[in-house]
């Protein structure tokens, strides 16, 4: 019993150290930005690793949630005579929730893991500690332009994947199973508010971005620097921050939209 | 003695449970090349972290051109680390440069040159190691006796007073450490630089340096030049001179009475 006790005690203080280790390193990573001359180069080739390089998962991604979602609306709504209202309820669901946590989730996944890995290799070969010893702080150097590359494109990424699914959703609902193209685009430009649905979900984006980010950056950076340890944090870095947005999500849902 | 480049004073350092230093003093002449030899788990690259100040003593200090590492501030450590370079074992190049801009990359970073004469730089470094060949490769392509070569060349780029080089022999074919020893000593000479080698290859270092400290037991157990050491009468410094399997280190983990262990069936 005193056992069980004191491992929770145990567990809870290291949980407690990680998060101010990673607390620490973020903030490290952004006050005193680096300067412009030297630091547009390197966000510029993170945008395009991070953000450019998940664009096709994304899309792909939304073009498929788009046409399943018109077709399992259309099914039920044609019972009730309702099928007007595809175009709402397909842009509703896309805009408030699935295109921020279904992007965040992908981007976890193909963009996260990587960063997790990139990083935790630069550890194990002491690329950092070279660094380091070069008097260039790493947290300026490597993690500053990865974070703000995360935290720029991942919103991006969740308002293409609203539109192309948006499109999907057209292909199959007006081009394939004859919903008035009219009626689908009024009724949706008359029922989505740019307030109450884009902008939230919009800083619904950058929580995740934020969220995902840090925690793949985090993860490599102070993952124990062995193969074992490299691979432990990548699984981690998806496992941690799909559930932390999944946690996110349902937190903002209850502030945003149920008052 | 000529004067310090790097004193350390009384320092204590652990880790964890474990007491890698108690007490420990020494200083590393300027322009010399000095050795740290000691057996391997002893804690040598800790002792140039602890230079670099990477990491920070429990007690004690450590002086760098007189000034004390670990109270300086994060600003005047960098400042500081300007003028001291580390080749750490792996070479520990950027993979996604190549050799020249790998090189270029500390003059790139804290000088105001521009391009042509970071390019004539650039290509001084490398002639002084032999791989101005290599500029245009990747590290992927390199051997591992080059990628030490061209780390090297990085870390001479932006002329430090002190070079600490992590274990630059382990694991280097005859031929590739024969270079690497006569470009130590050659740099150290023309550059007038001051070396600091951490080390477990006896006959090699013992063929360069011109002081020789060895580190066992938590602390200095002898230093001199290397004629002096290989007379040492201690005789853990003859054993670890001479490579012996047995002596006051023992060849055998401490463990239970080998018949006890066998006999026990597991029960112990």
């Amino acid at each position: 019993m005193i056992n069980f006790f004191q491992k929770l005690g145990h567990k809870t203080l290291s949980r407690f150290a990680s998060l101010g280790r990673s607390t620490s390193m973020l903030f490290g990573a952004l006050v005193n930005m680096p300067n412009i001359r030297k630091g547009t180069p390197l966000l510029i080739r993170q945008l395009y690793m991070i953000g450019h390089q998940s664009l096709l998962i994304i899309m792909v991604s939304g073009l498929f949630i788009g046409m399943v979602l018109a077709l399992q609306g259309y099914t039920v709504l044609v019972g009730y005579g309702a099928e007007d209202s595809l175009g709402p309820l397909v842009a509703l669901s896309l805009l408030r929730e699935l295109g921020p946590v279904v992007t965040a989730l992908l981007f976890a996944g193909r963009a996260g893991s990587a960063l997790t890995a990139e990083i935790g290799l630069m550890k194990a070969t002491e690329q950092l500690s070279s660094l380091e010893m070069m008097a260039i702080d790493p947290l300026k150097r490597v993690i500053a332009p990865r974070f703000w590359a995360g935290f720029i494109s991942m919103p991006l990424l969740a308002l293409i994947f609203s539109a192309v699914a948006i499109l999907g959703a057209h292909l199959v609902g007006v081009d394939w199973l004859g919903v008035d193209s009219g009626s689908f685009w009024s009724i949706m430009q008359a029922q989505v508010s740019f307030e109450k649905d884009i902008l939230n979900g919009i800083i619904k984006s950058f929580v995740f971005a934020l969220v995902v980010t840090w925690i793949a950056l985090y993860k490599g950076y102070d993952c124990i620097p062995t193969s074992e340890g490299i691979s432990k944090a990548t699984t981690e870095t998806v496992v941690h921050s799909s559930l932390a947005v999944l946690g996110f999500d349902f937190l903002l849902t209850a502030v945003m939209f149920s008052g | 003695m000529s004067q310090a480049i790097v004193e350390i004073k009384d320092v204590t350092f652990s880790r964890g449970e474990k007491t890698i230093y108690k007490n420990m003093s020494f200083s590393v002449p300027k322009g010399k090349i000095t050795a740290i030899m000691g057996p391997s788990g002893i804690g040598k690259t800790t002792m140039l972290r602890l230079i670099g100040g990477q990491l920070k003593p429990d007690s004690g200090d450590i002086l760098f051109e007189g000034k004390s590492i670990p109270s300086m501030t994060r600003a005047a450590l960098y400042d500081a680390r300007k003028n001291m370079s580390m080749l750490f074992q792996s070479g520990a190049l950027f993979t996604d440069m190549s050799v020249f801009d790998n090189i270029a990359f500390p003059l790139r970073e804290h000088t105001t040159l521009n391009e042509e004469l970071i390019r004539l730089v650039v290509l001084m470094k490398l002639q002084a190691v032999g791989l101005r060949g290599a500029r245009d490769l990747m590290p992927s392509e390199l051997s591992g006796g080059m990628a030490r070569r061209v780390a090297l060349a990085r870390a001479i780029a932006l002329d430090p007073e002190l070079i600490m080089y992590d274990e630059p022999f382990a694991g280097q074919d005859p031929i590739s450490m024969g270079v690497l020893v006569k470009l130590i000593k050659s740099l150290n000479e023309v550059l007038g630089l001051s070396s600091l080698i951490v080390t477990h290859d006896v006959t090699e270092v013992l063929s360069i340096a011109e002081h020789v400290i060895i580190i066992a037991e938590q602390g200095v157990i002898g230093s001199g030049t290397a004629q002096e050491m290989l007379a040492h009468r201690s005789p853990l410094v003859q054993q670890f001179l001479q490579g012996l399997s047995d002596g006051p280190v023992p060849f055998h983990q401490p463990a239970n009475p080998y018949e006890q262990e066998l006999l026990s069936g597991g029960a112990v």
